[in-house]
């Protein structure tokens, strides 16, 4: 489980090692809040759709695995759409399209295809925990860093952190193309630490 | 022959196993759907009353009347609200243009007399700094008071697009008002 947890979360990494599902990841990240909405739905959603898939692995012809797949999934999500409109309005709201888009997110169906139709359900849910742990922690660095650099502030409820005035932050990192700068400075950065590893090792 | 036949059934089987699966789904869908739509609704409702009161203060009397009305050719209008107050009755329209950032939600009174009463944000995301110049009180103060037949709205240099967004859907929604409110 540790073994998994590992994999998912940093070697394996869905948003900066294997730069899987990156259209929200860009376009939900302007703030950390948003950030947490987006990872926490899609950590929800690999959960469930995880197991499903694994309970109902050798009930489904191979031929007609992917239809079924992306059925269980769509329900999965459009589930949690109702229920996100329900209890958390503003999360809703700002996720907007993002949300029923994580029908096609490719995490959620490569867990589907990848692990998930091979294993048991017990694995399958750990598999979509360290995953989607992976994506939302990936999510929260790249939110955190575009909204404090790019308003110079970070709103975390009732504290405010401010680094930089307003008026001077560069506000560049909060629109869209920031989000691929801060992307590639977090994806360079990351990617040169672990080069440093390897070379020591 | 008992090839094609092997294949017929293979389908048949299959169009089963996904039809279940699809029942299935379906049913955990609607479950789901009739269990929080009430809530939904009220949520709409409380959303509504909040925005409103964002002009008229808590306690408004209102009515949405959205549907009373043609929208073929007028963009971006999201609803209409008939305002019962003191002076008489207010129309309200939201207005959800596309600004620079996103959309720029907000709501434009209009008195009978043809007058804007106020407009007022519920949601923008403009730049702040540059096209969040649109929400200063300077700026709403000189479209507040103008009339909806002689309506002129200042584009601000360094919010250009934000706003042409906003006199855009103002000259939309003042038409609108004209030609199928007023008439």
């Amino acid at each position: 489980m540790k073994k998994q947890l590992i994999r998912g979360i940093i070697t394996e990494n869905p948003t900066f090692v294997l730069f899987l599902g990156l259209c929200p990841t860009l376009a939900m990240t302007n703030s950390l809040i948003n950030a947490v909405g987006m990872g926490v739905s899609v950590l929800i959603v690999l959960m469930i759709t995880n197991v499903l898939i694994s309970l109902v692995r050798n009930q489904i012809p191979n031929d007609i695995r992917i239809p079924v797949y992306i059925t269980i999934i769509a329900t999965a999500v459009t589930i949690l759409q109702y229920f996100l409109n329900t209890f958390f309005i503003s999360i809703y709201d700002s996720l907007g399209i993002y949300l029923p888009l994580i029908v096609v997110n490719c995490i959620v169906l490569g867990r589907a295809e990848a692990f998930a139709s091979q294993n048991k359900p017990k694995d399958a849910f750990i598999d979509g925990l360290a995953t989607g742990l992976g994506f939302l922690g990936g999510l929260m660095v790249l939110g955190f860093a575009r909204e404090l650099i790019g308003t110079g502030s970070l709103n975390v409820y009732f504290t405010t952190l401010t680094i930089i005035p307003t008026e001077f932050a560069p506000n560049i990192f909060v629109q869209s193309s920031g989000a691929f700068l801060m992307f590639g400075l977090i994806a360079w950065v990351m990617n040169t630490i672990k080069m440093k590893k390897k070379e020591v090792k | 022959m008992s090839n094609f036949i092997l294949a017929f059934k293979k389908s048949l089987k299959y169009a089963l196993i996904l039809s279940l699966v699809a029942v299935i789904c379906t049913v955990a869908t609607i479950t789901v759907i009739k269990f929080t739509e009430p809530k939904i609704a009220l949520n709409e409702a409380i959303k509504v009353e909040s925005s409103l009161a964002l002009i008229y203060g808590d306690s408004v009397d209102y009515k949405t009347v959205t549907k009373d009305y043609q929208y073929s050719g007028y963009a971006d209008i999201d609803a209409i609200y008939e305002v019962n107050v003191s002076s008489g009755i207010n129309y309200v329209y939201q207005m959800s243009p596309k600004g620079r950032n996103g959309d720029i939600v907000y709501l434009v009174a209009f008195d009978l007399s043809g007058k804007i009463v106020d407009l007022v944000y519920v949601s923008q995301t403009e730049t702040p700094g540059r096209g969040d110049k649109i929400t200063q009180d300077d700026y709403i103060n000189t479209i507040v008071g103008q009339s909806v037949s002689s309506l002129n709205v200042e584009t601000i240099s360094g919010a250009t697009i934000s706003s042409w967004a906003l006199s855009n859907s103002l000259n939309t929604a003042t038409s609108h008002f004209q030609n199928e409110v007023l008439k």
